[in-house]
């Protein structure tokens, strides 16, 4: 301090040394210079004083402070220790709702590490009106090798991309659309040679054709679209195109869950109308009752074929769910007209079966038509599938169809009955990819004026869903 | 004879340890449901609990519409849900949603990774239920009781 003291004593001096001018050589001016330096050493003085003062304030408080936070330390140990070994109900109730919020912390940081995981900085969709959005489809491809009487065919004949979109505005009205993007071609014959394919009773010269309705060959139809109000579990009703609610497989429809990617022989050509519309567009009245373990379900529509669109179709279905049995019967009937301009000529019976216990998957189906000037139909198959583990599933169907042609010159598109035995094994790696390798024999009887023929048909297929 | 009694008291003996291992097992989880919710255990709660799990039926019995929650995959509450309520396997249900998202767009049910959540949930909406440990059960927070434990 003393130091200091000086220092600024010889810089004041220095100072006022410096700035005199030259001619400050009179008395008057040294009085009042030595009056300046003594105003600036009392100032000097002041401040040394009070920096002392504030030196020992400060001593003070440091030494205050330091024994509050002793306290402070004091006390948070004994709060610890306290809840280390809780002495009473009111620590043990405190510990108790400590670790609830702990939880609830623990559970509130994992959603939102999970939310942020899932959205991070990316834009949150918004579906305008809807309370609930859901959006997903499935991507399917296969490669197929024909081996027929004269001549094989082979190559990557479907690839397939659906969206599948679901939009609810509440828990009583629902809209559902599935649009596809399609390449595909059936296994077709072009027994001369022609170019044109599947003639009247060509079954031994394999050939595929892509359904082109744009250039690429790629068809974008709309699949679905309805709307759905729910009164109750009992009574929905279902206006648009959906697909026709009769059978078990063209119901389930989509290939993310079939064995087999090919529908069995009486739902072919996928989206044709061999024993009924696989779509129709209309009016659907369905709904379900519970008794005990049971289930009765309905289905009841007013509809019409595509391509028939003055036409009106009425049918449903009823089925029979046996609960813990694992079996479903159903049994459904149809009539009206799917031809444009044809009134009331079509009439359909069927009945199907499914059971569905532990590894066994066994499903079975019979259709038959009656229709104006057409000869009847008749197409059924039998389908057991063994659930090997939750990878594997191997698979049987006995298919058989008489497309009620008969060679003569009223019905040229003869292609006579036809039975195929398919054997096939279903791989999902994981639950969303479904890998199918199917082995076919499809046996043609003679009919008409067209011999027997058989071809056997080797698929590999893969449907990713998301 | 000797044989015979060997053969008794070893059966006695394997009845007697399953019958007091079996209830700590078949205790270790509850359904909770919305404590407004009328619903009660017994009848046919398991296959009402099934076909509201499975969007089969939206409705409860007792009037609110069903509101399910599901636990994450592979936790050992959605296991025992699965095994015991359901008695489904976990492709079994993965088929189920695979089938129901094609043909209706539905999905199911929300998982939730937390019970304290889940509760939470099922205190808020009438018709909402899920499972949860027995220890979870323990203490529910206000609005939200047991249906049935297994």
């Amino acid at each position: 301090m003393r130091k200091t003291r000086k220092f600024l004593v010889t810089t004041a001096l220095v100072g006022c040394l410096m700035s005199t001018p030259a001619f400050a050589n009179d008395a008057a001016t040294l009085k009042k210079l030595e009056k300046t330096l003594e105003k600036a050493m009392s100032l000097i003085e002041t401040q040394s004083e009070q920096m002392q003062e504030m030196k020992h304030e400060i001593t003070a408080l440091k030494k205050d402070k330091t024994t509050e936070i002793s306290a402070l330390k004091s006390e948070i140990s004994a709060v610890r220790a306290a809840r280390v070994e809780p002495a009473a109900g009111s620590n043990a109730d405190l510990e108790r709702r400590l670790s609830d919020v702990e939880m609830v912390v623990a559970d509130v940081e994992e959603t939102v590490f999970d939310l942020d995981e899932r959205a991070g900085s990316e834009t949150i969709v918004n579906a305008f009106d809807a309370s609930n959005f859901d959006i997903g489809g499935f991507v399917n491809t296969a490669y197929t090798y024909v081996d027929g009487e004269d001549g094989s065919a082979h190559g990557w004949n479907r690839q397939n991309f659906e969206l599948l979109i679901r939009a609810d505005l509440n828990e009583q009205w629902s809209a559902f659309f599935a649009g596809g993007f399609l390449r595909e071609g059936n296994v077709s014959f072009d027994d001369d040679g022609d170019g044109t394919l599947n003639e009247a009773g060509e079954r031994r010269n394999p050939d595929f054709v892509i359904e082109a309705a744009s250039p690429g060959g790629t068809r974008t139809p709309q699949i679905i679209a309805w709307v759905n109000y729910k009164h109750d579990d009992a009574l929905n009703a279902k206006l648009g195109r959906m697909i026709t609610p009769l059978g078990i497989i063209n119901q389930e429809h989509f290939p993310a869950t079939l064995l087999d990617q090919e529908q069995p022989l009486f739902l072919r050509p996928f989206g044709g109308q061999t024993m009924f519309p696989n779509f129709t567009t209309g009016l659907q009245a369905h709904g379900q009752f519970f008794f005990d373990d049971n289930t009765l379900s309905y289905n009841a529509f007013a509809a019409s074929a595509q391509g028939a669109i003055e036409e009106e179709i009425f049918g449903g279905r009823v089925a029979y769910d046996f609960g813990e049995m694992g079996v479903t019967v159903g049994v459904q009937a149809a009539t009206g007209s799917r031809t444009e301009g044809v009134d009331g000529d079509y009439d359909l019976v069927g009945a199907d079966l499914l059971v569905d216990k532990g590894p066994v998957l066994w499903k079975s189906e019979v259709f038959a038509t009656e229709e104006e000037d057409v000869p009847g139909r008749l197409g059924y198959y039998t389908q057991p599938a063994w659930r090997v583990n939750d990878q594997w599933v191997a698979f049987y169907r006995y298919d058989f169809l008489d497309d009620g042609a008969n060679g003569t010159a009223a019905v040229p598109d003869n292609f006579g009955d036809v039975t195929e035995h398919m054997v096939g094994v279903n791989y999902l790696p994981i639950p969303n990819v479904r890998t199918r390798l199917t082995a076919t024999r499809r046996e043609y009887e003679s009919s008409g004026t067209q011999g027997s023929a058989e071809a056997d048909i080797l698929q590999f297929s893969t449907t990713y869903s998301f | 004879m000797k044989t015979f009694r060997n053969i008794l008291a070893l059966t006695l003996l394997a009845v007697a340890t399953f019958t007091f291992t079996a209830p700590a097992f078949a205790e270790g989880f509850a359904i909770v449901v919305n404590a407004a919710n009328s619903i009660a255990d017994g009848g046919n709660v398991d296959s009402e609990l099934k076909n509201l799990y499975l969007k089969k039926k939206t409705s409860w019995s007792s009037g609110p519409s069903a509101v399910p929650l599901g636990r994450s995959a592979g936790s050992p509450e959605q296991a025992a849900f699965l095994s015991t309520v359901l008695g489904m396997s976990q492709s079994d249900l993965d088929s189920h949603w695979a089938s129901e998202k094609s043909k209706t767009g539905a999905t199911g049910p929300r998982e939730i990774g937390s019970a304290g959540i889940l509760l939470r949930q099922v205190s808020r909406k009438e018709g909402a239920f899920g499972v949860v440990s027995a220890a979870e059960a323990a203490s529910l927070p206000d609005g939200v009781k047991v249906l049935k434990k297994f």
